[in-house]
Formats: structure tokens, C-alpha cells, sequence
């Protein structure tokens, strides 16, 4: 005889209930390993769709510009890449958008149908046959020169099968930017090189990191960069660009500067004028901004008498050329005056930067400080001043100009197309560089058109073989996107899912830990009367504890090992429920079963380990029994029926209620989640003073007499049954109570948007009383309901638009101003039901989605420019933020125009706003005031600081900050992307829908892509609410766990009074009357547990009811606690069955 | 000295209204190869002075002392170890396992501290011929019969060679029969073990067979008639 022979024997002899035990082992191991599994599952999957969406592509090179083709083949060429990758394709890649022209020309591009017939943010990608090589799904054909291949959800977007036309529509190649006076269409050959792996579709290997960097050569011409010599002798370095870039302009002057380099900044004037009211003009005429240097051939300066020009000293002085100032002169003349040295010249221009896509012309005046000399020697008559501008500087005539910015014919003279005609585009004015750059640089596109160097001696390539290799690509346009390390490094997810689950199935394991106390405990207290006997006969009570709790740990394993087994069966099912019913959490059904080593031990573990605790917990119960107790088979403390009346639990009930009414009433003065969150508080102190009410009462003997005559003497000794054993019967009534509490409370975090539904009916309410000539008093209260449903809309989550649109490529004009949409082809009717409306539009910095709906973890997230206009109207719901004053608690928008501090460095945080799921979920910032580093595409850090979170807001997923600093910060950002709609007042749903198709047919070639706000919002809103679904659907499923553990109560309290039941039996009790009691003992736990439930949940809940914040789904609530109260009538019915089976005779004996 | 002093033991237990003492001022001893038998009706505590002399439990007032220890100052698993091998129970229910067989009921107080020795087989064999069960060693309780499980039961209170047999209503679940055959039993083994046995019976016969006898009465032991 041993130890481990009785710890056999004893497994053996009570295998049934170590069986329940290890089933309820079981249960919660295999929740908390699948739930794990299902972590593994969903980064497994983004995995797999990072692979298969990237292919063999393992980093991409990307250009501003475009580039020789070659480039890639001299990548690919070296021996390093090759021992990385396998090879280096050049490509262009470009942002446009498609129409199927037969369904847009029929249905509109919103039309009715499924596939909407237009996708205004496509990625193309031009390639050759290099690219389908080895791909997994290449086209049986590849595809010819007026042909495209679709993916498949795009071809089912625009409605179109293989061999119909579809319409592309493609930005023009540029490479001048468009808000640049002189942006015009340019062509050239790739703009990016696709960087495939050495094995395909794999990981790349960490050794291949940096190597494209350190081997990526362009030459001066994939900058866009040329030397030439000029007629004149100089050497000039010039941009494709027209303007160099600021980090060009940079790393040239610093690489050329033992070389003289300096700059020139070419600019047009619209109109140079002279005389006292500016009767003298000359219209279109290129000013230059020059060093006036004394060296030839950019010197001497002279002057018509010969006299050497020092550099303009004053900072509004100007130089004419001969040609300028007689012809000035000859028209100053028929008003009798006369330009001399010293007199006023005004230049008249555009504004370098065109602020909301508007040309704006501004006049600045200029002291005449020389003349100089148009003849062959002069520096002056340099038509190399003037980049190459195509349509302009290669017509024949200013006539014929193709100019990219409002342009007047009608102002040329024959005057100026002679001059044309013999100097070309020879300045005819001069300033110095630094006023030049002040009035005409743009900090963000550039300040300088040319870079001149003396050439004596040397010759173009010479500079160019000493400027090349100082270039740096990663700092002039060309980025480096290991796209696959990066994408499969953000498949790691934004949302932990392994842990949400745990968290969403936490009720279950709750429930099933219970059960393990409850069957465990069950289990010991059978053996009561053995576990005296050991300690009778000599065993310490560590030893008895430590047998049992061996027995437990045996009986743990053999769960944990059917659990871990179980967990996948739980993972599939849970994986089933995100690709059907709960697909809206993870916006697509993509999720398949994956799985590693590591879940299944640490599930396993935790199984074990939880249920453990639940054993020792028990064993710790029972570690002070009297063993006289035990001996006489009692397993539990002494009768509470006869302890003292239990203050505390009043006590407890009391305070619990006052403080649950008083967190109702300050959750009066909330708002949002913070009332929703006060109301759920003052729902929990209910249930918590619901149950101390429960076990006072219980504790107390819970009825009175039983054998008085009146109603119901079998319900009171149910129920007087039920007491016997207060703690027993609290925790059950508590694990049913709190379950069913959560399961409806949650209910009230579910938000329905507060959509534009209401406002609609009322606009079309107000149109019918109007046609119908209705009383101005009936008109007024409409008309007021109507603004005051505006006010509320301005104020949630849509901020009061009615559509938010994104374009495909940017759009460099005001959409409010009525000519723009006109010249883009926008009907008169259709402009005029713009009326009174309002488009705010935003720069974009593209980046990553960082709402709810992109699963992957956000490194980038995009980032807004809001307009100043829209600072200034605010709106949309703010949940929190850092407003100091009066004005910016009004306005939280005005946030984005302060000061957010400075770094440690001292270099200012941006202040931003970004909607609560957005900086909390995704980008993990938890308060305002929080912090983030981004980087701009130069790889510099911009600093931000949230000042701002929006609640639940159609701006989820970016980063908001000011259109100022958003210039500030990316410059070379051109144009606009995204939208927000204010409709006029009083538009119908009809009118609406009209506005949204009049926007996306006129602006088409933008790619301009509306959404109704309100449907943008619902689907933002129903990944929270799915989410909620999903807990609360698990939460039912642990419930329904939770019903075993009643039954185990039940049976408990069978077992224990099996003697006292045979004697009811024996002294007349039929045994139907006798399981009768004991259905009846249950239904009191089951209904306490229901009741408390629901009335604390109800307190969370009907508040939202009434203010009307909550959507309630109450059918499939109904549902859910019927079936759980049917199943707990079911279990119940365990325990009456051990009744009527109980033998009579051997009860009687205590055998 | 006697191997058994009591003195002044007073239990008091707790209820809803006053604390009700059982046992107020008891003394009492014995010494090696003597027997006494401790009467009284239902209540009047013989249990509780048997559980407390067994050191199950503790005395609200006064003192135990066993083999000139006082077995409430040692620690729990000193306790246990000092009952293993000193004290042996035989209880009005015999408290077998029904997992076990006889002789495996038999053997279990010998692996409250480590696993059974071959020489604790053969005593646990010879214990189990003398209460007339040799036959009957791999069967399990539910296969026997009443007054044979109480017979295991002393067979296994016997199998450590205790110094003290403690019997509580040791005979209260038998016939008239089978219950002297236990009582002879119980006498019979006392006198080859050379045991201090303490019966608590309110079976006149029971007691009837013991050299001293003693009746529990409001609390206080006086001499039985």
C-alpha cells in the first residue's frame, strides 16, 4: 500500500465525477486555447494575404519623377543583389481611376446596382511580361497595348467581364508640380522598380535588408537633373522639374560649390509697368532673379554707360533691360512722362503658390536702379535664364502659349512677339536672387530654376562625375519600401485578437473554472467522511490536502489535454463566426485556421494552472474542518442557519443601492461613453446590492415558516432548501445574475449613428408644406426642427456632412468656386443645387488606414490637412481634449492652430486631432497630450502631439492636423484628396443623391469618390457593435457552462441530504413531489440569478433607452436568455433525475 | 504516572443563543493494560471528550497529557504524527473506503507518513486473522457484512501498535450478536497489545466488560453504577 495506490484507487473509484471535473478542465482549456488559436489564426491569415497580395515582390523602389528604365537592370546587375533577390523590374505605378463607360453612362457612377461601374483609387501598374514571370495568377494572355488585367473584386466593382471596354483614367506624367505656375505634362519612362525575391512567394531574409539601399546608383538623369553648356560658355545645371526641389537645391550648391555655383530663379510677370497710374505695361515677360556676378561669363554687370553693376543692395530694386526700359518709355511718352533710373516699376505675378487651387496675382513695387545693354556681350541677354517650359518656351509666338495657369491672349503685343521673336525668352527684368526667392521661391517646391557655374575648362560630364555620386537617392525622391518585411511585420495586427478573445470568452472561462470549484469541491465533500478517517488515522492535513489536490492535478492534465485538443475545435468555430456572423469586426471573411506550438502549451498551461487554483481554493475551504465534522461526512463550516444575522450584507446592500442611485444621477451630466460607462457602474452596484440583499437573506433562513398553512409550502421549503447553504447558493444565483447583467448592460455601449435620416424627412416634410402652400407658422416649426437638426448633426459623427469623397488623384482647385466645376463638366442644375452648400477639402499625406477596418498593425497612418475654413465652422463630437480656454472648449478645432509644446530638442509637436478608435486601438495613444513620432518622406521625425480625440467620427483612421503645418511639414504634397460635403439646407434624399452623382460624373477624371457620411459611420460603428455581439454571444455561451454549475449545486444538495430526502420519501413524500422540490430548489437560483441580472442590467440600460443613444437588440436578447433559462430547467433536471434514482433503504441507512 | 491525565477539561461550543458546555471540569486517567468505559445518554459529550483525549479536538479549558506530553502544544503535522502512532479510532460508523479493499483499509494509517514496509503487510495479515478475517482481505466493504467492517475498522485502529485505543459507540451499528463479538474482541486484543482502551458507549453490556467505568453527567464524570 502506497500514496500513489490510494491516490489510483481513489481516481478510479470516483472516475464519474472526476470525468465532470475534468470536462469542466476541459472546457476552459479549450476556450482559452482556441481563443489564443485564434490570435494565431488572424495574424497567420494577414500573413498569408500579405504573400499572396505581394507575390514575389520583396521592396519597392519608388520615385517622384520618372526615371530611366535602366536603372533597374543596373540594380539588378550587381552581385550582391543577386545573392538577395532575384531580380529588378521596372515598372510605373500610378493612381487613377476606372469606369465601366457602359453601366456610368446608364446608371450614373453611384448607380443602383451592386457593381458601381467606376473605382476612383486604383493602383496601376504598367509593366512588361518580366512581371507575370512565375506569377501565381497570371493572365493566360499578356496583356496587349490597349489592354488591361483586372483583379477580381475591382472587375466586380465595375461590373465589367474579360473582353469589355473599360475606360482608365490616368493622371498626366508629371514632372513639374501642377500648383507651380509652370506644372505641365512631361513624359518619361518608369517611376518604379519592383524588387522581387531569390525564392518567390517567402519572407525575405534579413541579411537582404539595406542592400537595395546601399546599391541603388541613378544618374544625374533619373534625378531629372541635367548639365548643359550654354551658348554663352557657362555651365548650368537644370531640373525636369523647372523647379528644384529644396533638397536638390541643396545638395548641388553644397557639391558645386568650390565650382562658383549660383543660383538663378526664372519668373514671369504678368505685366512689368511703369508711370505715375501705370500707364506703361509690358505684358508677359520673364524676370530673373541673379547674383550679379563680376566674373565672365555670368559678369560683369554693366549698365547701357559701361558702368559696373554691384550687387542690388535695397531689397525692391530692379533692373531693366534696353529693350524694357525704351519701350516703357515710348508709351510713358503719349501721357508726357518719362521712366528714369530711380522711378517706380511695379512687377505683376502669381503668387508661387496657389492656396486652394486658386491663381492668386499680387502687384509688388521696385525701385529702377539700372539699364543694361541688350548687345551680344552682355550677361543680360541670356535666354538660358529661362528653363525649357514645353508649350511655352517652344512656340513661336507668346500667342500661341499652352499655359498651365490663366492666361490672357488678348494682352500681347506685336511689340512683344518681335521681342520674342529675336531675344526669345531673355529676362527683361532683374532682381536680386534673395528678393527674387522671397517673391517667387516656394519653400515647398523650390527656389531656383537653374544652377550656374563657370565653364571655362571644364565640361558637363566632368561636373556631372563630381555632382552624381553626391546625390543622395533616399533624400531626392527615391523611396525604399521593403513592402513585404514591413507587411508581414505589420500582420502582428493592431488588435492583439488572442487577447481579445481571452477577453471576449473570459465569461466562459469564468464559468468553467466555477464548474471545476463546483465538481471538485462536489467530489471532496463526497468524501468527507475519508479525508476525516486519514486525518483521524495519523495523515496531516497537508498530506490529505496534497492527495486530493494529486488527484486534481491527474484529473487537471487529463482536461487540459482534451481541452488543448477541443481548442481548435473552438478556434474554428470562433474563425467560422468572424467570416460569417461577425464579419463586419474584421471587414472581410479572410481568416483561415492557423496555429503554433506555443498556444497549444500555453492554453494548455492555463487550463491546467486556473483549474488548479480552483482545487486549492477548494482544499483551502476545508483546511479548518473540525475532522469530528468530517468524520460525520460534513464537509461544509458550521450551519449558517444558526450564525449570527449577517449586518455586514445589509450593510453592503444598503451602501451599494445609495451609491448606484447617486452614479445615475452624475451620469445625467454626461455624455457619450462616460455616461454610458456611469450608467453601467450604477447597473453594477445594483447587482452588487441585489446579491448582498440575496445572501443576507439567505443567510438568515430566506422564508418563514414552511409547515404553515397557506400558499406555496413547497416553494418555502424550496427555498428554505436553497438557503441551507447561503454561499453555495449566492455564487450560483451571482455567476448567472453577473453573466446575464453583462449580456443585456452591454447592449447600451451599442452606438446606432445618428445619421441624416431624420433631417432628410424633415427637408422633405418642409418641401411638401412649401408646394402646397402651407401657413408660414407651420413652415417655421418644421423650418426650425430642421436647423435644429442640423445643430445635432453638426455635433456627432458625421460633423454635419453629407458626404465625405476621396479622390484618386489630387484636385488643384477650389471645388467651391462655380467656373472650376463648370470647366470640369458639372451641369448648371447641378451646380446650382450646390447652392449653400460647402466643400471642405484636405491635403493628404498618403499613409495606412488606421480605423478599425485594417486589421493590420499601422505604421504610417494617413495624415490630413484640415482647411482653415473648417478649423474655423468646427464640429463633429469631441471626446476629449487639451482646450485651455473658452473659445477651444467650443471649438476643440482651434487646438490645431496653437502651440503643442516643444521636445526635448526643442522642435515643436504639431498638435493633432484623430477620432478615439483610431489613436487608442491603432496608433495606441491613450490620453490627450500623448505623443507619436512620424516621418516625413525624407525620413526626417515630425513630432505630433494629440490635442484632440473625436468620438466615433467619419474622420476615423487619420491623423488630423492644421493645412498650415501640414505644409509646413510635407511640401511636396500637391493638391487635394479628400472632401467633406455640406449640402445645402433642405435637400431631399432624392436631391442628395443627385448632388453625389453630379460630383462623381463632373469630376471623374479626378476620381472623385463620394459616400454617403452616414453609411461611412454605420460601418465604422459596426465593427464596435459586432465586437460587442461577439462578447455578448460568448458571454451567453459561458452562461450556458454556468448552468452545469447550478445543476452541480443542485446535485450537491441532493447528495448531501440524500438521507433527509429518503426520509421525506419514507414518511409519505411521492418521489415526483420530491423532485419536484428540488426542480423547485433551481428554478429559485435560476430566477434569483435571471432577476438580479436583469434588474441591475436594466438600471445600466433603460436610461439609454430613453435618451434614445442605444440600440438595443432585443429579440436577440429575449432569445439568449430564454435559451439559457431553458437550459438551465434542463440541467436542473440532473438533479432531479439523482432524486428519483436515489435507493430509499441504503439513503436511510447513510450507506 | 499514568500514560493518561486529564484535568479540568472544559468544552464550550458556540450556538445562536447562549454557548452551551458540554463538558465542565472533567478529570480522569489511565494507564498502560487498563480499560474504561465512559457512559451517558445521547449528548451528554462522551464524543467529545473521546475526539478530545484523541486530539481531533482541542479542550476549551483544562489539560490533556498523553504519555507525559501535553499533544495540543505541538504543531499539525507533529499532531498527526504523534496520533499515527500512539492513538487508534474505532468508530460507531467503520469508515472504510470503498475504494479499497479490507486489507488496503487496513494498511492506510501506515502510509500517513511514507508508503507501507512488507512487515506492516504482515501484521496488517495477522490483525485481520485475529478479528476473524483472513478470508475476506481483497474484499471490498460494500462485499461484507456490518459486523465484519467494524472489525476491519479495529484491525486497522491496530495496525501502527497504538498505545491507545479510543472507541466511540463501537458496537451501536451491530446486533446483539456481532456486537459482543466485538466487545470480547476489542477486551481480548487490549490484553495481548497491553492497550489503555477507552470505550464511549451508552451500551450497558459494552461497558459491562470494562475493569472501570465512569458516566458523563451535566458535563461532569462521576462514577457509574
Amino acid at each position: 500500500m502506497s500514496s500513489l495506490a490510494l491516490l489510483l484507487q481513489g481516481l478510479r473509484h470516483y472516475g464519474r465525477i472526476h470525468l465532470a471535473v475534468a470536462l469542466g478542465v476541459a472546457a476552459g482549456t479549450a476556450v482559452l486555447t482556441g481563443a489564443l488559436l485564434v490570435g494565431d489564426s488572424v495574424r497567420g491569415s494577414l500573413r498569408d494575404l500579405t504573400l499572396e497580395r505581394l507575390g514575389a515582390v520583396d521592396e519597392v523602389v519608388l520615385s517622384g519623377g520618372f526615371f530611366r528604365q535602366e536603372l533597374a537592370g543596373e540594380l539588378a546587375a550587381s552581385e550582391e543583389f543577386r545573392r538577395h533577390f532575384g531580380d529588378a523590374l521596372p515598372v510605373i505605378l500610378l493612381r487613377a481611376s476606372l469606369l465601366n463607360p457602359q453601366l456610368t453612362a446608364t446608371e450614373g457612377p453611384a448607380g443602383a446596382s451592386k457593381a458601381r461601374g467606376f473605382s476612383g483609387r486604383v493602383n496601376v501598374l504598367g509593366c512588361d511580361e518580366r512581371f507575370w514571370k512565375g506569377a501565381a495568377h497570371a493572365p493566360k494572355k499578356i496583356p496587349g497595348s490597349d489592354e488591361v488585367v483586372l483583379n477580381e473584386a475591382l472587375g466586380k466593382e465595375l461590373g465589367v467581364e474579360v473582353a469589355q471596354d473599360v475606360s482608365l483614367r490616368l493622371p498626366a506624367a508629371q514632372s513639374v508640380p501642377s500648383e507651380t505656375t509652370f506644372g505641365e505634362k512631361t513624359e518619361n519612362k518608369a517611376n518604379a522598380i519592383l524588387v522581387t525575391g531569390k525564392e518567390g512567394r517567402t519572407e525575405p531574409s534579413p541579411a537582404a535588408a539595406g542592400v537595395v539601399a546601399r546599391l541603388l546608383r541613378p544618374t544625374l538623369a533619373d534625378y531629372g537633373v541635367e548639365i548643359v553648356k550654354t551658348e554663352r560658355g557657362y555651365l548650368q545645371v537644370i531640373s525636369q522639374a523647372l523647379v528644384f526641389s529644396p533638397a536638390l537645391e541643396e545638395a548641388v550648391l553644397a557639391a558645386l560649390k568650390e565650382d562658383g555655383a549660383q543660383g538663378a530663379l526664372a519668373y514671369l510677370a504678368n505685366y512689368i509697368a511703369a508711370g505715375k497710374n501705370g500707364e506703361a505695361k509690358i505684358p508677359y515677360s520673364i524676370v530673373a532673379a541673379v547674383d550679379f556676378s563680376s566674373q565672365p561669363p555670368l559678369g560683369p554687370w554693366r549698365d547701357i554707360d559701361g558702368k559696373e553693376l554691384s550687387p542690388l543692395a535695397g531689397e525692391r530694386e530692379i533692373v531693366l533691360n534696353q529693350w524694357a526700359f525704351d519701350d516703357l518709355n515710348r508709351q510713358l511718352a503719349a501721357a508726357e512722362q518719362k521712366l528714369a533710373i530711380g522711378d517706380e516699376i511695379s512687377l505683376t505675378y502669381f503668387l508661387p503658390e496657389h492656396p486652394g487651387g486658386r491663381a492668386v496675382e499680387t502687384t509688388t513695387t521696385f525701385r529702377l536702379a539700372a539699364v543694361v545693354p541688350l548687345d551680344e556681350g552682355s550677361p543680360a541677354r541670356d535666354a538660358d535664364f529661362t528653363p525649357t517650359v514645353k508649350g511655352v518656351t517652344d512656340q513661336r509666338s507668346i500667342r500661341n502659349w499652352k499655359a498651365p495657369f490663366p492666361y490672357h491672349q488678348e494682352r500681347v503685343r506685336d511689340e512683344d512677339d518681335d521681342y520674342w521673336t529675336q531675344y526669345r525668352a531673355t529676362p527683361k527684368a532683374f532682381v536680386s536672387l534673395r528678393t527674387g526667392q522671397e517673391l517667387f521661391g516656394s519653400k515647398r517646391f523650390g527656389r531656383l530654376t537653374s544652377i550656374r557655374l563657370p565653364g571655362e575648362g571644364r565640361t558637363a560630364d566632368e561636373i556631372a562625375g563630381k555632382l552624381g555620386p553626391r546625390l543622395e537617392p533616399e533624400k531626392l525622391g527615391f523611396r525604399i519600401l521593403a513592402v513585404k518585411r514591413d507587411g508581414l511585420a505589420a500582420a502582428a495586427g493592431t488588435t492583439p485578437f488572442g487577447g481579445l478573445f481571452v477577453a471576449f470568452s473570459s465569461f466562459i472561462i469564468i464559468a468553467a473554472v466555477t464548474l471545476v470549484g463546483l465538481l471538485f469541491r462536489l467530489a471532496v465533500e463526497s468524501r468527507a467522511g475519508e479525508v476525516g478517517l486519514l486525518l483521524a488515522t495519523g495523515f496531516s492535513r497537508r498530506k490529505v490536502r496534497r492527495l486530493l489536490a494529486a488527484e486534481g492535478f491527474v484529473v487537471a492534465v487529463i482536461g487540459g489535454a482534451i481541452g488543448v485538443a477541443a481548442g481548435a475545435g473552438y478556434a474554428w468555430l470562433m474563425l467560422y463566426g468572424l467570416r460569417t456572423w461577425w464579419v463586419d469586426a474584421v471587414a472581410t471573411p479572410f481568416l483561415h485556421f492557423h496555429s503554433t506550438w506555443l498556444s497549444f502549451v500555453v492554453g494548455g498551461l492555463c487550463g491546467i494552472l486556473i483549474s488548479q487554483a480552483a482545487v486549492w481554493s477548494t482544499l483551502w475551504f476545508m483546511r479548518k474542518l473540525p475532522v469530528r465534522r468530517l468524520l460525520a461526512g460534513q464537509a461544509t463550516p458550521d450551519s449558517p442557519l444558526t450564525a449570527g444575522r449577517p449586518r455586514i450584507s445589509r450593510i453592503v446592500a444598503a451602501a451599494s443601492f445609495v451609491a448606484a442611485i447617486g452614479l445615475a444621477v452624475v451620469a445625467l451630466w454626461q455624455h457619450g461613453q462616460a455616461q454610458a460607462g456611469a450608467f453601467f457602474g450604477s447597473g453594477v452596484l445594483v447587482l452588487v446590492a441585489g446579491l448582498a440583499a440575496v445572501w443576507g437573506q439567505l443567510r438568515v433562513g430566506a422564508t418563514g415558516r414552511v409547515a404553515t398553512p397557506g400558499a406555496l409550502p413547497l416553494v418555502r421549503l424550496a427555498v428554505r432548501n436553497a438557503a441551507r447553504h447561503s454561499g453555495r447558493s449566492t455564487l450560483t444565483i451571482g455567476l448567472i445574475a453577473s453573466a446575464v447583467f453583462l449580456i443585456v448592460a452591454l447592449s447600451a455601449f451599442r452606438i446606432e449613428p445618428v445619421g441624416d435620416a431624420r433631417e432628410i424627412e424633415l427637408a422633405e416634410r418642409l418641401a411638401q408644406l412649401r408646394e402646397r402652400r402651407a401657413s408660414d407658422a407651420e413652415i417655421g416649426i418644421v423650418s426650425a426642427r430642421l436647423n435644429e437638426q442640423r445643430e445635432l448633426l453638426k455635433s456627432g459623427g458625421t460633423g454635419g456632412f453629407s458626404l465625405v469623397a476621396e479622390t484618386g488623384l489630387p484636385v488643384f482647385r477650389d471645388l467651391n468656386d462655380r467656373t472650376v466645376l463648370a470647366e470640369a463638366g458639372l451641369q448648371t442644375a447641378d451646380i446650382e443645387r450646390l447652392k449653400g452648400g460647402t466643400i471642405y477639402s484636405f491635403r493628404t499625406l498618403p499613409g495606412e488606414d488606421a480605423s478599425c477596418r485594417n486589421l493590420y498593425q499601422t505604421r504610417r497612418p494617413r495624415i490630413l490637412g484640415v482647411p482653415k475654413d473648417l478649423i474655423d465652422r468646427g464640429g463633429f463630437a469631441f471626446a476629449s481634449s487639451a482646450a485651455a480656454d473658452e473659445a477651444q472648449r467650443k471649438n476643440p478645432w482651434l487646438l490645431l492652430n496653437a502651440s503643442a509644446g516643444e521636445t526635448k530638442g526643442g522642435k515643436p509637436y504639431v498638435p493633432v486631432v484623430m477620432d478615439m478608435n483610431t489613436a487608442m486601438y491603432s496608433l495606441h495613444l491613450y490620453t490627450v497630450g500623448s505623443t507619436l513620432d512620424i516621418e516625413d518622406d525624407e525620413g526626417n521625425k515630425v513630432p505630433l502631439r494629440l490635442v484632440g480625440m473625436l468620438a466615433n467620427s467619419t474622420l476615423q483612421g487619420d491623423v488630423l492636423m492644421s493645412e498650415e503645418n501640414f505644409l509646413r511639414q510635407f511640401p511636396q504634397v500637391i493638391g487635394y484628396r479628400f472632401s467633406l460635403v455640406e449640402t445645402p439646407p433642405e435637400r431631399t434624399a432624392a436631391e442628395l443623391r443627385t448632388i453625389q452623382h453630379s460630383l462623381e460624373a463632373g469630376l471623374v477624371n479626378f476620381g472623385f469618390d463620394a459616400e454617403r457620411s452616414a453609411d461611412r459611420l454605420r460601418e465604422f460603428l459596426s465593427v464596435q457593435n459586432t465586437y460587442l455581439t461577439t462578447f455578448q454571444s460568448l458571454g451567453a455561451l459561458g452562461l450556458l457552462l454556468g448552468t452545469f454549475g447550478l445543476a452541480t449545486v443542485q446535485l450537491r444538495n441532493v447528495l448531501e441530504r440524500r438521507s433527509e430526502l429518503a426520509l421525506l420519501r419514507a414518511a409519505g413524500f411521492r418521489r415526483r413531489r420530491l423532485a419536484g422540490l428540488v426542480m423547485l430548489e433551481g428554478t429559485c437560483l435560476l430566477v434569483g440569478g435571471v432577476g438580479v441580472g436583469v434588474a441591475a442590467a436594466l438600471v445600466a440600460v433603460v436610461p439609454h433607452l430613453v435618451l434614445g443613444t442605444a440600440a438595443i437588440p432585443w429579440l436577440d436578447l429575449a432569445w439568449q436568455l430564454t435559451v439559457i433559462v431553458v437550459f438551465g430547467f434542463v440541467a436542473s433536471l440532473w438533479a432531479v433525475r439523482a432524486t428519483l434514482h436515489a435507493p430509499l433503504i441504503a439513503a436511510l441507512r447513510g450507506d | 504516572m499514568p500514560d493518561l491525565v486529564v484535568r479540568d477539561l472544559t468544552k464550550t461550543f458556540p450556538s445562536r443563543s447562549d454557548p452551551v458546555e458540554v463538558l465542565r471540569g472533567v478529570s480522569l486517567s489511565l494507564s498502560a493494560g487498563e480499560n474504561l468505559a465512559v457512559l451517558g445518554p445521547s449528548g451528554s459529550g462522551k464524543s467529545t471528550l473521546l475526539y478530545i483525549i484523541g486530539t481531533l479536538d482541542e479542550p476549551t479549558a483544562g489539560t490533556v497529557e498523553l504519555f507525559g506530553e501535553n499533544p495540543f502544544a505541538l504543531s499539525e503535522p507533529e499532531l498527526a504524527r504523534f496520533r499515527n502512532e500512539r492513538i487508534g479510532f474505532v468508530f460507531q460508523d467503520h469508515h472504510l473506503l470503498p475504494q479499497c479493499t479490507v486489507l488496503e483499509n487496513v494498511l492506510l494509517p501506515t502510509i500517513a507518513r511514507g508508503a507501507s514496509s512488507p512487515a506492516h503487510d504482515v501484521r496488517a495479515r495477522k490483525l485481520l486473522d485475529r478479528v476473524g478475517l483472513g478470508h475476506r482481505l481483497d474484499h471490498r466493504p460494500a462485499e461484507i457484512s456490518g459486523g465484519e467492517r467494524q472489525r476491519a475498522a479495529i484491525a486497522r485502529a491496530l495496525v501502527l501498535s497504538p498505545r491507545l485505543l479510543l472507541t466511540d459507540e463501537p458496537t451501536g451499528n451491530l446486533d446483539r450478536a456481532s456486537a459482543d463479538a466485538v466487545g470480547a474482541l476489542l477486551l481480548d486484543l487490549q490484553r495481548q497489545e497491553n492497550l489503555m482502551l477507552l470505550v464511549v458507549t451508552h451500551s450497558q453490556p459494552l461497558a459491562g466488560r470494562m475493569s472501570r467505568r465512569l458516566e458523563l453527567s451535566e458535563g461532569k464524570l462521576i462514577p457509574a453504577l
